[in-house]
């Protein structure tokens, strides 16, 4: 099966104001999973195959990974979610590539 | 060429509050908008808006000014119209009633129209609303920070609504704008995430690409060069000043 990968950075409201700590992976994950479901329900997220593949909490970087037929739904949903752990939040899409490496050379880049 | 995309829906907390507004700017210039249309207050100064300009200057994004008029009868829009066309690049009427709908879409002074009330009932957008914007080169203007907020019944009933809406747009080919609609930096979107949530009430990828690209920037220069000095008439414009000019 072709797949997608997606590099994605977080924004978060100013850090001073909500005074929380660093995102987990699991509040990164859970908050596009959720978008996911809210918008295409279980049968589209079962057609995506999506997985979170990285996270760098220090950069505010993650890695999506998703069938390339479902690249569209997952656009979508990463672009609607608005809030993480009860933080405002904007994920604003980098790149998509078709593997790890060439999209890991162009956030080097 | 790259393509120019505009976000002519920018709703900043105050202008008193320059930091607020300046961080909105520098954020659409971050995401890729070259474009960018502010709301301002109908009585706004001369001198803030020249410091608007300055901000978006700085930034590398060309502002557009704008102003929102919500008229609580046709009579009262029609006065607004008059006060303020020559004042503002875009001008849009936030339709609260049928009355005020009907009157904003054959009006060839208003330049958007926009519907706020995610409600069935609280939006006039139908096909004789659009048959008469189709005549008055009125575009129909989608806001996203709503589908953003929303949540659970609400945001389903507005992609019903929306998709209606954005069909009747194309039958009766009604110019159709997507904006942000935004107050703060994180209701913001890059232009290729904006053409993926239009996904979401049926848009096509070319249509959604021209909302925000062609559609607004067309409106913009249209209305520019009818604020210019050099405008005479619709079709009619000074081409040349000067001694060199016979005197008739």
């Amino acid at each position: 099966m072709r797949r997608r990968y997606i590099a994605v950075k977080i924004e978060l409201e100013d850090d001073e104001l909500s005074g929380c700590g660093k995102l987990s992976k699991g509040d990164v994950w859970g908050a596009v999973w959720r978008r996911f479901l809210q918008l295409y329900g279980e049968y589209g997220a079962s057609q995506a195959d999506l997985s979170l593949v990285e996270y760098n909490p220090d950069e505010n970087y993650a890695v999506f990974r998703c069938s390339h037929k479902a690249l569209e739904t997952v656009r979508t949903a990463i672009s609607a979610v608005t809030e993480v752990r009860g933080r405002k939040a904007a994920f604003h899409i980098i790149y998509v590539s078709g593997t790890l490496k060439a999209l890991r050379k162009r956030i080097e880049k | 060429m790259k393509r120019v995309y505009a976000d002519l829906h920018l709703k900043p907390p105050s202008i008193d509050d320059p930091e607020a507004t300046k961080a909105l700017i520098r954020e659409a210039a971050r995401l890729g908008y070259s474009l960018i249309g502010v709301t301002l207050p109908k009585d706004v100064k001369a001198e803030e808006v020249e410091k608007l300009k300055e901000t978006c200057k700085s930034e590398g994004v060309d502002l557009a000014t704008r102003v929102d008029l919500s008229p609580k009868n046709s009579r009262d829009l029609l006065e607004e119209l008059r006060r303020v066309r020559r004042r503002f690049e875009i001008v849009a009427v936030e339709c609260g009633n049928k009355q005020i709908a009907r009157q904003a879409a054959k009006d060839r002074r208003v330049d958007i129209l926009s519907f706020k009330s995610p409600e069935p009932r609280g939006r006039f957008f139908d096909a004789a609303e659009a048959e008469l914007a189709s005549g008055a080169l009125s575009a129909l203007e989608i806001d996203l920070a709503p589908l953003l907020v929303l949540s659970g019944f609400l945001r389903v009933r507005l992609l019903s609504i929306l998709r209606r809406e954005v069909f009747l747009a194309g039958k009766f080919g009604v110019p159709v704008v997507l904006s942000s609609g935004a107050s703060e930096r994180l209701l913001l979107r890059k232009p290729r995430e904006c053409i993926a949530l239009a996904r979401l009430f049926d848009m096509d990828f070319e249509a959604a690409k021209s909302a925000l690209s062609e559609t607004p920037l067309s409106i913009v220069e249209r209305n520019r060069k009818k604020l210019s000095p050099n405008y005479v008439a619709p079709g009619v414009y000074v081409v040349r000043r000067g001694g060199d000019c016979p005197d008739t």
